[in-house]
C-alpha cells in the first residue's frame, strides 16, 4: 500500500508542479486514480468563486465530452454533502443516498458504488474527487485514506492551477467584451452592433443558442446567433414568457431547466432547457435582453446550466450592448431628425417658388395648371398624377376641372426627364411652371376624364368625404373603400389614391386628389400633410381667383345693366307719357264727343251750335299736335341731328365694352374705313343703337354652350348701294338665332334672354328707320348673326342745323 | 223749388263748358272753377251741393284739394271725374262719394251724380230726425 502510495505521490510531484496546465493535471490525477485504486471511474469537480456550482473537470471513465460540462448546481448530488460536510463518503450502493442525483446523459447510471473525498486547499474546499465502481464494491479504510492523501497533496497545485484557469477565463473574458466593445463602437447599424454582441456572448459561454432582442421604437426585433431567418418557432414560448418577464422586471432569469420551473408554466412545447437572460438597460432605459439558451437537439447531448459566472459575464456583455445600442438609437434619430429638416427646407422652398408663380398667374385657368404641375413635379411634391376639383354650390357636385397627368407609364417617364433636363439647365422650378402650356395640359385623356367628372356631394365617395371633414382621405386598398368609391377607382384607373380638400375660411372650396399610378409609391402620412399644408394658399388663391372673376362678373353685368336702365327709363318715361297721353287725348275726346253729341241730339241752337262746331275743331286740332308730340317723345330726345364722323360713334362704344370682351376672352376686330365722309345722324341714338347690337352679340358668344372661337367684327365703310352714305357690318360667332325665334326678333317686348327687355333691336329698328336707313340681318345657324346697317349722309336732312 | 247746386272743377275750359251745358241741361244750377284755388273762392258764395272734381289740375291736384276739403266739409259731396283709371287704386279717393273716368257720353256722370244727391239727401234727413 505505501508503494503505491509513494509510486503515485512521486508521479504526482513531477506532474503537477512544472506545469500547472489544470486539464492535463487532472487528467493525469484522475488516471492514476483509476489505476492505482483500481476503480472504473474517477472525476473531479472544482467549485466556483461563488461556491453555487461545482464543475467536473476531468474523469477517466466518462464520457469525455463531459468535461465542463457537467455542472452540478448547488446541493444537487451527493458531492455537494462532500463539499458541505468537508468528509469523505462511502457508498456502496450510491443510488440509495437520499442525496443522489443522476446527471443524465452522463452514463453514471452503470456504477453503483462511490468513493468521494473533498479536495481541501487549506481551510477551503475547493472542490471533490470521487471513483466510481460498477461492481458494488465496499471501499476500505486505507482507500479512503489514499485518496484523500492525493487530494491534499494535489490540492495546492490544483487551486493554484484553477486560479490560473480562472484568471485565464476572465482574461478571455474581458479580452472578448474589449473586442466586442470596439466592434460595436465602430458601427451605428443595429443590426451589426446585435450581431458582434451575440458572437461575444457565444464565445464567451458555451450556450449553443444565443439571442438577442432589441426594441426598436416599440416594436421587437429579434436576431439570433447562429444567424437564422425569421423567428425560429422553437424560440416563441421562450420570448413571450421569459422575454416578457424580463422586459417587465429589468431583472435577469437564470432557468436551470425549464420543465421544473412552475414560473413559466404554460410555456408550451419548448425545446430549450436552461436560459439565461438580461436586460439590456441605460439610464432606467430598456433597450432590449439578450438570451443565452442551451439548446438540446441531440438525443443524448448534454445541457448545461449557466453559472452565476456567466451571469455577471453576460451582465456586463449587456452593460456594453446597452451603451452602442442607446448611441446607435440616438444616432439614427438625429440622422432622421436631419433628413426631417432637409425635407422642410425643400418644402418652404417649393412653396416658395410656388407662391411666387401663382401671384403671377393672370387667370383660373393658369393658376389651376400651375397648383397642379407643382404637385406632380418631381422637384414640386412628386405625385405621378394630380386632379383638382371645385365646388359647384349651385348644382351640389364637385366638379373636376383640370386633370395633370400622363397618359401611360411611356409618357411619365419622358416627361419626367423633360422635367429634369429644364431644370438641370438652370430653369428654377417658377420658370418652368410659368412655361408651361395650360393647352398641352388639357389635350391628356387624363385631363378629359377629369373634365368629366361630377360628382354629387350627396355620395359617400373619398373626395366627398374629404370635403365634408375638411380631412385629407387616403385610400390604400379595397378594404379602406365604400362601395361608391371602388366605382370611383373604376373610373379613376387606380385602386390606391388621395384626397385632400382646399379650405379657405372654414370652408370647403374643392379638393386635389393625387396618386401613383406610374411608380406605384405608397401615399405616406408625411406625404399628404405636405399636400396639406400646400393646399392652404392654394385655397386661398382660388378663392381670390373666384372673387376677381366674380366681381369682374360684375362689373360687366353693371355696365349692361347700365345701359339696359337707360334704355328702361326711356321707357318709363314713355309709360308715364302714356298716362299722360291718355289724359290728354281723353279730354279733348270728351269734348268732341260730348259737343257733337249735343249737336245731334238738337241740345244746341244756331249760334251755340257754331260755337260747338269751334270747339270741336280746336281739340281735334289739340289732338293732331299730341299726336305729333307724342312721336317725338317716343323718339327719345328731340332729334339732334349733326354732322358726326360714324367711326367715332363706333371706337366709342368699343371702348365701352373692350374689358368686358377681354374678360369673356371674345376677340374685338374692327375694321373702319379711314376715308368715310361725315354722317347726318342723331350720335346718341346711333350710339344706343350699336350699343344694343354689341350687348347681344357679347352675350350670344358668352354662353359657353358653344366651342366656337369667340370673334366680333365691326366694320364699316362707303355704301356701295344706289344712296350713298355709310355701311356697318357687325358680325358675332354667337351661334346663330333659332329658326323659330327670327320673326319676332323686331318685336318689342320679345326676348330670348332671361332679363331682357327686348327693346333692343326694335329700338335699333326704329332709329335705323328714322334715320331713312335700311337694317339687315344674316343668320347663320351654329355660327352666328351679321347685321348691316345702312345709312344715307343725310346731308340734306337737317333739321338741326349746328 | 230751388235747384240744386253742383259746382264743376277742372282745368279745362271746354270740358267745363260742357259740363255745365249738360249738367243745366239736367235742370242743375251749375258753376265752374278752374282749380283748387278758384274753387275755394267760389265755394262759400256758391254753397254747392255736390262738387265734380278733377284730378289732373295745375298747382293742387284734385285729390290733395279733396283732403283739403274734407278737414272742412264733411258733408258736401264730391265726385271724382277725372280721364285717369289709375286713381281708382288710391286711398285717397275714398274721401270722395264716387269716381267716374271721363267720357263723351256724360249719361254714366248724371247717372252718379244723381244717385249721390239721393244718398246725400237720405243721409241729411236721417240725421235731421235722429
Amino acid at each position: 500500500m505505501e508503494d503505491l502510495g509513494e509510486t503515485l505521490l512521486r508521479e504526482l510531484s513531477s506532474v503537477s508542479l512544472p506545469r500547472l496546465y489544470l486539464p492535463g493535471m487532472l487528467d493525469n490525477i484522475a488516471a492514476s486514480v483509476v489505476e492505482t485504486l483500481d476503480a472504473d471511474a474517477c472525476a473531479i469537480l472544482l467549485l466556483d468563486d461563488a461556491h453555487a456550482t461545482l464543475t467536473l473537470k476531468a474523469s477517466r471513465g466518462l464520457r469525455a465530452e463531459a468535461a465542463n460540462h457537467i455542472r452540478l448546481p448547488k446541493d444537487k448530488g451527493i458531492s455537494w454533502r462532500i463539499v458541505r460536510e468537508q468528509k469523505p463518503v462511502a457508498l456502496t450502493c450510491a443510488r440509495d443516498d437520499p442525496d443522489f442525483y443522476n446527471v443524465p446523459h452522463s452514463g453514471e447510471d452503470r456504477f453503483s458504488s462511490m468513493m468521494g473525498v473533498p479536495i481541501m486547499d487549506g481551510g477551503d474546499c475547493i472542490g471533490v474527487i470521487y471513483v466510481q465502481t460498477v461492481e458494488p464494491r465496499e471501499y476500505t479504510q486505507e482507500e479512503m485514506a489514499l485518496l484523500h492523501e492525493i487530494a491534499s497533496l494535489a490540492a495546492g497545485s490544483i487551486s493554484a492551477g484553477w486560479r490560473i484557469e480562472c484568471t485565464q477565463e476572465s482574461v478571455r473574458f474581458l479580452s472578448a467584451l474589449n473586442e466586442m466593445s470596439r466592434r460595436v463602437n465602430a458601427t451605428d447599424d443595429l443590426a451589426e452592433i446585435s450581431g458582434h454582441v451575440i458572437r461575444c456572448a457565444a464565445e464567451v459561454t458555451h450556450a449553443r443558442t444565443q439571442v438577442i432582442w432589441t426594441v426598436e421604437d416599440h416594436s421587437p426585433s429579434v436576431r439570433h446567433f447562429p444567424e437564422a431567418t425569421g423567428d425560429p418557432e422553437y424560440l416563441r414560448p421562450v420570448r413571450e414568457g421569459i422575454v416578457a418577464h424580463v422586459m417587465k422586471t429589468r431583472l435577469p432569469v437564470k432557468v436551470d431547466d425549464i420543465a421544473s420551473e412552475s414560473a413559466f408554466d404554460g410555456l408550451g412545447r419548448v425545446a430549450v432547457k436552461s436560459v439565461l437572460c438580461h436586460p439590456i438597460i441605460l439610464q432606467d432605459e430598456t433597450l432590449g435582453v439578450i438570451l443565452l439558451a442551451d439548446h438540446a437537439a441531440k438525443p443524448d447531448g448534454y445541457f448545461a446550466t449557466f453559472t452565476q459566472e456567466e451571469s455577471s459575464q453576460l451582465s456586463d456583455i449587456a452593460q456594453v450592448a446597452a451603451q452602442a445600442i442607446h448611441r446607435s438609437k440616438t444616432r439614427r434619430e438625429l440622422a432622421h431628425a436631419l433628413e426631417k429638416n432637409e425635407r422642410n427646407t425643400r418644402e418652404l422652398s417649393i412653396l416658395f417658388e410656388l407662391s411666387i408663380s401663382m401671384q403671377q398667374a393672370i387667370n383660373l385657368d393658369d393658376l389651376l395648371a400651375v397648383i397642379l404641375s407643382c404637385v406632380t413635379v418631381g422637384e414640386g411634391l412628386g405625385f405621378n398624377r394630380a386632379m383638382l376639383f371645385l365646388v359647384n354650390e349651385n348644382l351640389g357636385t364637385l366638379q373636376g376641372v383640370l386633370g395633370l397627368g400622363p397618359d401611360t407609364g411611356e409618357d411619365a417617364a419622358r416627361d419626367w426627364k423633360n422635367i429634369t433636363d429644364q431644370m438641370t439647365r438652370g430653369a428654377g422650378l417658377v420658370q418652368w411652371l410659368l412655361n408651361r402650356d395650360p393647352d398641352e395640359i388639357k389635350r391628356t385623356r387624363y385631363n378629359a376624364l377629369a373634365e368629366s367628372l361630377s360628382i354629387s356631394l350627396l355620395s359617400d365617395t373619398a373626395p366627398v368625404r374629404a370635403i365634408k371633414t375638411l380631412s385629407p382621405v387616403n385610400v390604400k386598398s379595397f378594404a379602406d373603400m365604400s362601395g361608391e368609391d371602388k366605382e370611383f377607382a373604376k373610373a379613376l384607373g387606380c385602386d390606391r389614391f388621395a384626397v385632400i380638400p382646399l379650405v379657405a375660411r372654414d370652408n370647403a372650396v374643392g379638393a386635389i386628389l393625387v396618386d401613383n399610378l406610374y411608380n406605384d409609391k405608397p401615399i405616406t402620412g408625411e406625404d399628404l400633410a405636405l399636400l396639406t399644408r400646400f393646399s392652404a394658399p392654394t385655397a386661398w388663391a382660388l378663392e381670390n381667383m373666384r372673387l376677381v372673376d366674380r366681381l369682374s362678373r360684375t362689373n360687366r353685368e353693371l355696365i349692361t345693366l347700365e345701359s339696359r336702365m337707360a334704355q328702361v327709363e326711356r321707357m318709363s318715361a314713355l309709360g308715364e307719357v302714356s298716362a299722360e297721353l291718355a289724359h290728354e287725348i281723353k279730354n279733348p275726346l270728351t269734348v268732341i264727343g260730348g259737343f257733337a253729341r249735343r249737336l245731334l241730339t238738337g241740345a244746341a241752337d244756331g249760334g251755340r251750335a257754331i260755337n260747338y262746331a269751334g270747339i270741336i275743331v280746336q281739340e281735334v286740332q289739340r289732338l293732331e299736335k299730341l299726336l305729333e308730340n307724342t312721336l317725338d317723345v317716343s323718339r327719345g330726345q328731340f332729334d339732334n341731328r349733326k354732322k358726326a364722323d360714324f367711326n367715332q360713334i363706333v371706337r366709342e362704344v368699343a371702348d365701352l365694352y373692350w374689358r368686358v370682351m377681354a374678360e369673356e376672352g371674345i376677340e374685338l376686330k374692327l375694321g373702319l374705313a379711314p376715308d368715310l365722309p361725315p354722317v347726318n345722324v342723331d350720335s346718341a341714338q346711333i350710339k344706343q343703337a350699336l350699343i344694343n347690337l354689341t350687348i347681344n352679340a357679347v352675350e350670344a358668344m358668352s354662353c359657353k354652350r358653344h366651342k366656337l372661337p369667340r370673334r366680333l367684327r365691326i366694320a364699316t365703310c362707303k355704301s356701295s348701294g344706289v344712296e350713298p352714305g355709310v355701311t356697318l357690318v357687325i358680325s358675332d360667332t354667337g351661334g346663330g338665332i333659332a329658326p323659330r325665334d327670327m320673326p319676332d326678333i323686331f318685336n318689342p317686348f320679345f326676348t330670348t334672354k332671361p332679363s331682357g327687355t327686348g327693346l333692343g333691336l326694335s329700338l335699333c329698328r326704329k332709329i335705323v328707320r328714322l334715320h331713312k336707313g335700311v337694317m339687315e340681318i344674316d343668320n347663320r345657324l351654329g355660327v352666328g348673326v351679321t347685321f348691316t346697317l345702312t345709312l344715307p349722309y343725310g346731308h340734306q336732312d337737317v333739321l338741326n342745323a349746328p | 223749388m230751388p235747384k240744386t247746386k253742383i259746382l264743376v272743377v277742372d282745368d279745362e275750359e271746354n270740358i267745363r263748358l260742357l259740363y255745365k251745358e249738360e249738367l243745366t241741361d239736367a235742370g242743375y244750377e251749375v258753376d265752374t272753377a278752374r282749380d283748387a284755388m278758384d274753387a275755394d273762392k267760389k265755394i262759400p258764395i256758391f254753397r254747392p251741393d255736390l262738387i265734380t272734381l278733377d284730378i289732373k289740375m295745375p298747382g293742387m291736384d284734385g285729390l290733395e284739394y279733396l283732403r283739403k276739403f274734407r278737414e272742412k266739409d264733411k258733408q258736401t259731396p264730391v265726385v271724382l271725374c277725372t280721364a285717369y283709371q289709375d286713381y281708382k287704386k288710391d286711398f285717397k279717393v275714398w274721401a270722395s262719394e264716387a269716381y267716374v273716368v271721363k267720357s263723351f257720353n256724360l249719361d254714366h256722370l248724371k247717372a252718379t251724380i244723381k244717385e249721390v244727391l239721393e244718398q246725400s239727401a237720405k243721409r241729411k234727413a236721417g240725421e235731421t230726425q235722429g
